[in-house]
């Protein structure tokens, strides 16, 4: 089944369908937002709230445009507006602090691919957020440049700039993490 | 300036620190709570209910008896606007119906009318000019709803061509 026939099936009342949707993005979706929220818990629940919405608004989306990126771009508006309340609560550094620290054993560990994924989560929440995106977009979704233009609503120009500065940036952090060989 | 060899490295340093999420961190127990959400807001997909060739028919129909309906009114009762503020009616009206035709006569003579009867009347120029006043502004609101439902049927429609 095809996104188009599963969205014109949502649509005619089968709720069996969006399921399948669900099915299918779920796992991405919490994945990419875990990566910006630096949080499983607050991913699921961004993620879950992202779906509703997507379903309510499913009406409005062009099927003659891909699924994913329409997705993605809920979600991280969603996440945004999450990171905005987080900050007003005054929690975002120490909670992503004590979460991440209790995580990481030891900087030696670092080899471990659960150990590594901390680290990069860590890497990522120290981006400007911005840059934190497009990489998030670009290797994690695997979107194409202009589909992650759409999702973020800027232009593909500065998406490939926001790239080349982000994986500077990441990789400048990256050497205290001893995440990349090169120098 | 960096080698080819080094910067296939650099991607794929990138690819494999920043790989696609894993599966199983929102399965079937995700979804059914995504469901359960859905159903506990009592959200429906919203579905069109419009036949777009109705919609095509009707947002150029409502177009036009949106701008007749402004024109003619406002022709209307500016001549008698004018009228009340010392201009002949008559040489008023002469005047915007050589503009708007015939259609625009029933709204002249309704004007006509309504000034006679308000004259008949004697209130005074405040008052007079509160009543056109009301009716430009009740005039503007009717015409802003028919825009209203014009843009509503032509976003139905682009929807549904989707």
């Amino acid at each position: 089944m095809t996104v188009v026939d599963a969205i014109d099936r949502c649509l005619a009342g089968d709720r069996a369908a969006y399921e399948e949707l669900v099915l299918a993005h779920g796992d991405e979706l919490v994945g990419i937002l875990r990566a910006m929220l630096g949080n499983l818990d607050d991913a699921r629940d961004v993620a879950q709230e992202a779906f509703v919405r997507a379903y309510s608004s499913l009406h409005r989306f062009d099927t003659r445009r891909p699924f994913r990126p329409w997705l993605f771009r809920i979600g991280r508006n969603l996440a945004i507006n999450h990171l905005k309340a987080r900050a007003r609560r005054a929690e975002s550094q120490t909670l992503r602090e004590i979460e991440l620290t209790s995580e990481t054993k030891s900087p030696s560990a670092n080899v471990l691919e659960g150990e590594r994924r901390v680290a990069v989560e860590r890497l990522l929440a120290q981006l400007r957020p911005q840059y934190r995106d497009v990489l998030v977009f670009r290797y994690m979704a695997r979107l194409e440049y202009e589909q992650i233009a759409t999702v973020m609503t800027i232009p593909v120009g500065t998406v490939k700039t926001w790239l080349n500065r982000a994986k500077a940036s990441f990789r400048k952090l990256a050497r205290g993490e001893e995440l990349f060989d090169e120098e | 300036m960096r080698n080819e060899p080094d910067r296939d490295l650099y991607e794929l340093s990138f690819d494999e620190l920043l790989q696609p999420p894993s599966s199983g961190v929102a399965g079937r127990d995700f979804a059914s709570k995504v469901m359960a959400e859905i159903d506990s807001r009592a959200i429906e997909p919203k579905t069109v209910v419009v036949n777009p060739w109705a919609a095509r028919l009707l947002a150029p129909l409502l177009a036009a008896a949106t701008v007749v309906v402004l024109l003619t009114t406002a022709s209307g009762y500016g001549s008698w606007a004018m009228g009340s503020v010392g201009v002949h009616t008559g040489q008023a009206w002469s005047w915007l119906a050589s503009w708007f035709g015939g259609l625009t006569d029933l709204t002249s003579a309704l004007a006509i009318s309504a000034d006679q009867s308000i004259q008949a009347s004697r209130p005074s120029l405040a008052i007079r000019c509160g009543f056109a006043g009301c009716v430009e502004v009740a005039t503007a609101v009717v015409a802003l709803g028919c825009f209203a439902l014009v843009a509503r049927f032509k976003m139905t429609t682009t929807s549904r061509e989707l």
